[in-house]
């Protein structure tokens, strides 16, 4: 590590990713103290110096978001203010990132909100992962480092789906397509498509494949699942179209409501997500998520970022 | 669809028409005077109240479309000068009073689209120092939206900048149609309405192609592939995608990386002891396509006036110049800089966002500053840090294959193939086709050459009676307009009319049918005005 040295700072969002990037870079987590008045105001409490060093806060959007927020926001003043020469924030989630455009009248754009309250916080830098659309970097004034899942998914799929080279790459809609074409391409695979038809506005009438997936095994690829509703659907279309085994693959597994009984319920044989939310306690519910560990992603980013070299590497290929 | 009241507009017609054009071919010395009349006290009369304190002002990209919405709105243009100083820059003169005005300005692209920004700008900046209430621009076609994200390695991204500069200029709303994404609405933290060209095309669409609910509607590319349900969905009719397989895509734009990739990779990550003296060379190729120092100064200069004429001249001549030093990145770095590549193909290719990742890949297993030892070379040649700034168009030098140069041996034997030929090859349509016909659907259309493929794949191959495209915004070109006029598989193309059209070039293309957005652009205009909601537009003419 070059002359000034790197501080690694964890909210409360997501210590267990923290310690292990914290513990791939060989350092100590810096010491901070959160806690919360008794009227809810979250109060920090960086407990080293931050002088003229380069400090990283990881905080990830999940579970108590506007919490988790507020502390990032609050710890990267902090750290501002006690003369921290950089701050950059690692977001592994990004909060607010599907409320990115209009896509109704009189929608609110809360990521460009978002990125507007952490560059005045006073943030220089943001790291994350597969945005929900890369324009998202555009709504920052300082560098966004977009970081990419996708290597460390091809290589789960290599090494965990046996008879992964009989599968179908599906997207279960039709604007996740480039992202399911893409892993398709790398892995040589075929691509099919599901789409919603809509009848009538908000209103699901039936699922349509688009491609063939009959004798083979589907792998449903998406940036982020939620309720799991429209995996659960959409394994049941593929299974319908006569595959042999659904896996779905997501980037954010966010995993709310009542996706653990829906992924019990559903034909599904797995769900793999990654570690940038955390859900230990879901996996011991739901015996069919599968997790992949992209903290050393995210520790060769921020090695990179602090030793100034190019952290493009990263984006094909797994640190 | 021209209202009626547009023949009172002649007049002013006759002096701005053809001027967007004439803007970027004037010579130095000369200075351009172009003015819009009022040309009627009757008209400021005829004004009707429903637009109190509003002024129409066009700039000089698309008058025509300006007029149309002024006749819609049935108010006049307010009368603006833009002039050109001999060194080039341009000036603008408001011939009227716009303080305390909403000053609403009409300016989309054109073929001199950096002088229509500039332009645009300048008019914002002069309505906001002349007290002008607020100012609204209409940007039909939004300039620089295609680079609206980062692509993996190092890309500007270029439509925020256009917002960030049309914000600084003073902007308080802009109107816009078809964004390529509507993210791009969160760049701005003034407000920015979108409207849609959909319910135009829909009505089309029902009128004019028979049994429409038997035909399908299909995206060339996957990235396009949101667009194109939304259509499908509202018309009830069948979608289908094509798929322009990896290997294609390859082969095509990435071939050099790609082989690289694997030939290279044992190779050059870890040069043999043979291949030491080249590691320079390698290095200089897979980091940065840079040239050598000596040659960077001149390559800049030839980089402005990219023609493809120019690059291999340039080629020549500096392998003439210095056979000592044969540079085997300078061929790849002339194509890759200048990227002659037409719109939509950057555009596709940005809409992939991990088909660059592959050449990352490549640059980087063969990058030798992963290895501590050549990393002298990287910090010791300047040329190569000012090249980098350079980085980050590759895509495209794989295309010809490399003779003669010492690097390019590796590749040669996979890329003498021509690449149209590829493309057939590998296009996959996801969906069914045959005995219907299509609507080849698509948000803008440059070099029609993808089109045209795949219009032809998707009647020979796939068996569909008729293709139409449907484009919102056409840019076309002469040689464009040949082009798809000649191809037999294209019934027609639809456009809107948001980008100019020369008058010649449009009553020569015989398969272009321009729907006509001025009546949507103008009640956008009138309703924000009044303070009514736009949001009754996005899904039906009203």
């Amino acid at each position: 590590m070059s002359d000034n040295s790197i501080k690694i700072l964890a909210g409360n969002s997501h210590p267990e990713l923290a310690r292990l990037i914290a513990k791939r870079l060989g350092i100590d987590l810096a010491k901070v103290a959160i806690s919360k008045y008794p009227n809810q105001e979250t109060a920090v409490l960086i407990g080293e110096s931050v002088r003229d060093e380069d400090v990283f806060i990881i905080q990830s959007g999940c579970d108590e978001i506007n919490d988790n927020l507020m502390e990032l926001l609050i710890m990267i003043n902090a750290c501002k203010s006690a003369s921290a020469r950089r701050v950059s924030a690692v977001i592994p989630c990004f909060p607010y990132a599907r409320q990115d455009k209009k896509d109704k009248s009189r929608a609110p754009i809360t990521a460009k909100l978002v990125a507007n309250m952490l560059n005045v916080a006073g943030a220089d830098h943001v790291i994350t992962m597969d945005l929900h659309a890369s324009q998202i970097q555009g709504f920052f004034d300082c560098p966004v480092d977009n970081l990419y899942g996708e290597p460390s998914v091809l290589r789960y799929i290599k090494e965990n789906i046996p008879e992964w080279k009989n599968a179908v790459i599906v997207s279960p809609d039709a604007g996740g397509a480039k992202r399911a074409t893409s892993i398709a391409d790398q892995l040589d695979l075929d691509f099919a498509l599901i789409h919603k038809e809509r009848k009538k506005a908000n209103e699901v009438s039936r699922m349509v494949l688009v491609g063939d997936v009959k004798g083979k095994i589907a792998i449903l690829v998406d940036d982020m699942t939620d309720t799991c509703g429209t995996l659960g659907l959409a394994a049941k279309t593929l299974v319908n179209n006569q595959a042999t085994d659904v896996y779905a693959i997501a980037i954010h597994g966010v995993l709310s409501g009542k996706a653990l009984s829906v992924i019990n319920d559903s034909v599904l044989t797995k769900v793999v997500v990654t570690n940038t939310i955390p859900h230990g306690p879901k996996k011991e519910l739901c015996p069919k998520i599968d997790t992949i560990d992209i903290s050393s992603v995210f520790a060769e980013a921020i090695r990179r970022t602090h030793n100034g070299e190019s952290v493009s590497y990263l984006f094909g290929h797994v640190a | 669809m021209d209202s009626p009241s547009e023949k009172s507009y002649r007049e002013s017609q006759t002096a701005i028409s053809g001027l967007g054009r004439r803007v970027g071919q004037l010579d130095a010395g000369q200075t351009e005077n172009a003015e819009y009349q009022a040309s009627h006290p009757d008209q400021i009369l005829q004004r009707t109240f429903n637009m109190r304190n509003a002024l129409l002002f066009a700039g000089t990209s698309h008058p025509d479309l300006a007029k149309k919405i002024a006749a819609h709105l049935n108010m006049p243009l307010s009368p603006v000068t833009v002039r050109r100083y001999p060194n080039q820059e341009l000036t603008v003169n408001f011939g009227c009073s716009v303080r305390s005005q909403s000053v609403y300005i009409v300016q989309s692209g054109s073929d001199t689209i950096n002088d229509h920004v500039m332009e645009l700008m300048i008019m914002v900046r002069a309505a906001r120092a002349a007290s002008a209430s607020s100012v609204i621009v209409i940007m039909p076609y939004y300039s620089y939206s295609k680079q609206c994200k980062k692509k993996k390695h190092r890309g500007a991204i270029a439509a925020k900048l256009v917002a960030d500069m049309l914000m600084v200029a003073g902007v308080n709303h802009v109107i816009t149609l078809d964004l390529h994404a509507k993210q791009i609405s969160g760049f701005f933290t003034v407000p920015l309405d979108n409207l849609f060209s959909k319910p135009i095309f829909v009505n089309w669409i029902k009128r004019n192609i028979p049994n429409y609910q038997d035909a399908v509607v299909v995206s060339k590319n996957i990235g396009g592939a949101k667009r194109v349900t939304v259509i499908a969905d509202d018309l009830q009719m069948r979608f289908a995608l094509i798929f322009t397989e990896s290997k294609h895509v390859k082969a095509m734009k990435k071939g050099v990386s790609i082989v690289a990739l694997h030939q290279l990779g044992d190779e050059n990550t870890s040069p043999t002891q043979s291949q030491k003296d080249e590691v320079y060379l390698n290095y200089d190729n897979s980091q940065n396509n840079s040239p050598p120092l000596n040659d960077f100064s001149s390559f800049t200069i030839s980089n402005c006036i990219s023609e493809e004429l120019k690059v291999e001249e340039k080629k020549d001549q500096v392998l003439n110049d210095s056979p000592g030093f044969i540079n085997p990145s300078l061929d790849i770095v002339d194509s890759a800089e200048l990227d002659l590549r037409p719109m939509d193909e950057i555009m596709n290719e940005s809409d992939d966002d991990l088909e660059p990742s592959v050449v990352i890949e490549s640059h980087q297993s063969r990058d030798p500053s992963y290895e501590p030892h050549k990393s002298i070379h990287f910090s010791t040649s300047p040329s190569q840090k000012l090249a980098s700034l350079h980085h980050g168009k590759s895509i495209s030098f794989s295309v010809e294959p490399s003779s003669g140069l010492k690097h390019a041996s590796h590749f040669d034997s996979k890329h003498s193939k021509p690449p149209v030929k590829n493309k057939e090859v590998f296009t996959t349509l996801i969906g069914d086709v045959s005995g219907r016909a299509v609507l080849l659907v698509d948000d803008l259309i440059d070099s029609p050459k993808s089109f045209l493929s795949v219009a032809e794949h998707l009647v020979k191959e796939c068996g569909a009676t008729r293709v139409y495209i449907c484009v919102s915004h056409g840019l076309f070109t002469e040689a464009a307009a040949r082009d798809i006029d000649a191809c037999k598989y294209i019934t027609n193309i639809i456009t809107t009319n948001s980008y100019p059209i020369s008058q010649k070039l449009r009553s020569s293309f015989k398969k272009l049918v321009q729907v006509d957005v001025s009546h949507l652009l103008a009640e956008a205009i009138r309703r924000n005005h009044n303070g009514e909601s736009i949001s009754a537009l996005f899904e039906k003419i009203v």
